[in-house]
């Protein structure tokens, strides 16, 4: 465990997961009541289908990966919107279609490329330097985004009419909550990786909910679960040479069911309190 | 004399991408009345509701509140207050009474101004209303259909508006709550002098409640007293 501390890229790994466990915990609060946890998934593919077209091209992926992940925000939402399609069929168009891309991004890669592979699984352990500065920006970026709009964003929450009816324009919210899942999302990536991020976003704000009845409870809870969880499954990782995506996520799983066991929404109804979100 | 008239839907033709769902219509609601809104599933009424607060531009015709365009004056949309569907609402949202009727200050407070305590006393005065101050740090959760309605009742009236619209205010709610939503809108419409409009298939809310029903088949075929729409009903 001393040996833990000992190494620079280990403190640089650290602070990723704290920095990306809080983010993603705090907006997850939103995806959870809104029930946007299937477009976070469309969202992740779409930042991988970038980083492997960057990884193609020689560019910096997180910029690609950015690029890309936002085109999808504003295609799911514009179809979901001005067409005819609800939220879910657009999100699972887009989620193939950046999917194929992906692979055949990684088809057209002459050599297997370890680096990319990260992105899919995640890897905090390589985190750069340079890594910790745009997440920490992104995550300062979201953040006060948040906090400035946290009004709109609960009113949203609650009633999207009402919420119009208030003199809130519910369509700008939308998208720039998607915009904000977006960016939270690619600054995730080399942390939990693709395939981990959707849990990442749902996990500790649904044990939140385990615990509360109040919004701004939930999103403090959500936090301190995200950012402890990615502590703890970080240095578990390193103990037990597991990969470390996997096991950040097994333990916020485990804080979901402690939650779920000790919720005290039990003595009101049956277990796990009420349905969350997707109304 | 003519009582002083708060809304005239002119002409409105309104819908969506492919969908007429309101034809030329037109009607004048006055101060202080209570209006019921009746008509068929899919005849247009909560289309009307969405044009009357200009979240839905009419495609012909034009809506005046207090003599304005909404659709041109968004600030006037804060005197209009608007109440849900209950299904509409997600009953397990995490958050506490005090918290939901706080939301309806939005419109003054936007997204910065602080909460005061002028503003805190407005909440119990809000929720004193619909009978619910006791009830004020209870979670939203916790209550019955007809205890959630009131709440978002309470949520309406703290922004002190004008025109009060309620849909479906009662669907879905067992009898003693249908009573007390009954109750606490009677009161709104002769305590509180609120002129409302509400759309509803409760017959009794309507014989209880409504002084003049509108009925709505996407154009408006009845528009009278309440008296006159049960005996045409009848006959």
């Amino acid at each position: 465990m001393v040996q833990f501390f000992q190494y620079a890229f280990l403190w640089r790994s650290l602070a990723a997961a704290v920095i990306i466990g809080s983010l993603c915990s705090f907006l997850g609060v939103f995806v959870v009541l809104k029930g946007l946890s299937f477009s976070g998934a469309g969202i992740a593919h779409g930042a991988f289908a970038g980083v492997a077209l960057a990884f193609l091209l020689g560019v910096e992926p997180f910029l690609m990966g950015l690029l890309f992940s936002l085109i999808m925000v504003w295609l799911i939402g514009l179809s979901s919107k001005k067409g005819n399609l609800n939220l879910d069929a657009s999100t699972g168009i887009f989620f193939a279609v950046t999917m194929a891309l992906a692979i055949l991004f990684i088809g057209m890669m002459r050599q297997y490329n370890t680096e990319l592979f990260g992105f899919l699984f995640g890897n905090i352990l390589a985190v750069t330097e340079k890594d910790l500065l745009f997440m920490t920006l992104i995550g300062f970026v979201v953040t006060l985004a948040l906090i400035i709009g946290y009004r709109a964003f609960y009113y949203w929450a609650f009633d999207e009419t009402m919420a119009e009816a208030s003199g809130i324009q519910v369509e700008k919210v939308f998208f720039l909550f998607l915009s904000l899942l977006a960016l939270s999302i690619v600054a995730s990536l080399k942390v939990v990786g693709e395939l981990l991020v959707t849990a990442f976003m749902v996990i500790p704000a649904s044990s939140a909910y385990q615990l509360t009845y109040s919004l701004k409870n939930m999103i403090i809870i959500s936090v301190i679960l995200g950012a402890i969880g990615s502590v703890i499954g970080l240095v578990v990782s390193f103990i037990w040479d597991i990969p470390s995506g996997a096991s950040i996520v097994l333990v916020l799983g485990l804080e979901f069911l402690l939650c779920t066991l000790f919720s005290p929404k039990k003595r009101h109804k049956g277990v796990g309190g009420g349905d969350v979100g997707g109304r | 004399m003519e009582a002083k008239t708060l809304l005239e839907v002119k002409n409105v033709t309104a819908g969506y991408p492919g969908h007429v769902a309101l034809k030329d219509v037109n009607f004048s609601v006055a101060f202080r009345e209570a209006v019921a809104v009746v008509g068929p599933n899919g005849g247009g009424k909560s289309t009307l509701l969405k044009v009357i607060m200009g979240l839905l531009e009419p495609k012909e015709g034009t809506v005046l509140f207090c003599n304005e365009s909404l659709m041109k004056n968004r600030e006037m949309r804060t005197k209009i207050a608007y109440l849900p569907q209950q299904s509409a609402i997600n009953p397990h949202f995490p958050a506490l009474i005090e918290d939901i009727v706080r939301l309806g200050l939005y419109g003054e407070l936007g997204l910065l101004k602080s909460v005061t305590k002028e503003h805190e006393q407005r909440i119990i005065e809000a929720l004193e209303k619909v009978d619910m101050a006791s009830m004020i740090g209870e979670p939203f959760e916790h209550l019955s259909g007809g205890q959630k309605q009131r709440v978002l009742i309470a949520r309406a009236l703290i922004s002190n508006p004008v025109l009060l619209l309620l849909d479906e205010p009662t669907t879905g709610l067992d009898l003693k709550s249908q009573e007390s939503i009954l109750q606490t809108v009677k009161d709104l419409s002769e305590k509180e002098k609120l002129t409302v409009i509400a759309v509803t298939h409760d017959q009794v809310f309507l014989k209880n409640w409504a002084e003049r029903v509108i009925r709505i088949e996407q154009r408006l075929t009845f528009d009278g007293s309440s008296s006159e729409y049960f005996q045409r009903s009848e006959d």
